[in-house]
């Protein structure tokens, strides 16, 4: 009897681990509200650590996750080591997760003190 | 106890992580092809084990593949590390990573029994491998491909 070609097994494999990946991630918009909505609060926690920076905002008695864009971009946006502090106000313009029970944005713009970061430049309408 | 980990998240590596993008990618390509050598050679070698690639002799695949599965799992490990200083407090509390280094684990230790009576060391000239050896190959299929998927869904928690 002839065995299944070893080809075959493998190639089973690598379509079973591309099935297996997650389709809703942080990447992309898919998982976020289509419109853009603004949150205001104080900045907790800034963290630069790639692959996504964030920001924790505490808004309305909540704490907030602020995904920036990836770390190329939010430097392009100006948006770098010391731009901000904890205790700073901010105003985010972003995406909400469709999640409504989530307390987790998709930022296009951050404000701080009257200067704005554009995170993703192409997607703001003004 | 959260001591060593918010020193790696201090550490000069994270920091220089944290300033240069260019470097992130670098160190996490070099994580990818760490992997990529891992599960390119412990694939090919479960499934000769297991029974396939029946014309190519275990004795010179075993001695062969085995290396480049140390070679593999070795630089993972290391590259691994490095990338994990960045978030040190967060992966640490990942369930997804904790999975993945328990699989790890996991995946080790099999290795580790199954390199201690390999087939090619035991019976070079033989191209079977006894049912408890094939079986513990076929763990070992399962515990790196599920590691990797661990792996993959760090960052989708």
């Amino acid at each position: 009897m002839r065995s299944i070609n070893p080809v075959v097994i493998l190639a089973s494999f690598c379509a079973l681990l591309l099935l297996s990946v997650p389709a809703t991630a942080h990447h992309g918009w898919s998982w976020a509200e289509g419109e853009t909505t603004e949150l205001s609060g104080t900045i907790q926690e800034i963290s630069f650590a790639p692959p996504h920076p964030s920001l924790t905002v505490e808004a309305d008695g909540e704490v907030w996750q602020i995904d920036l864009a990836n770390p190329r971009q939010t430097q392009r946006a100006g948006f770098v080591e010391g731009a901000a502090q904890p205790g700073d106000h901010v105003t985010i313009l972003g995406n909400r997760s469709l999640d409504e029970t989530e307390r987790l944005m998709k930022a296009v713009r951050i404000t701080i003190d009257g200067q704005n970061f554009d995170l993703y430049p192409e997607r703001i309408g003004d | 106890m959260a001591g060593p980990l918010e020193w790696l998240t201090g550490s000069p590596v994270a920091q220089a992580l944290t300033a240069s993008p260019t470097l992130y990618i670098f160190a996490n390509a070099a994580h990818i092809l760490s992997i990529g050598l891992l599960i390119g050679a412990i694939v090919p070698l479960d499934l000769r084990i297991i029974g396939l690639y029946r014309r190519t002799s275990l004795q010179v695949l075993g001695h062969f593949l085995s290396g480049a599965c140390i070679a593999g799992v070795s630089l993972a490990l290391s590259t691994g590390l490095v990338l994990f200083t960045v978030k040190a407090d967060e992966y640490a509390l990942n369930p997804a990573f904790l999975t993945k280094m328990g699989l790890l684990a996991a995946g080790l230790t099999n290795a580790a029994l199954l390199h201690g009576v390999a087939p090619w060391a035991r019976a070079p000239q033989s191209g079977e491998a006894p049912l408890s050896i094939k079986f513990m190959a076929g763990a070992s299929l399962a515990i790196w491909i599920s590691a990797l998927i661990a792996g993959r869904w760090i960052g989708f928690l």
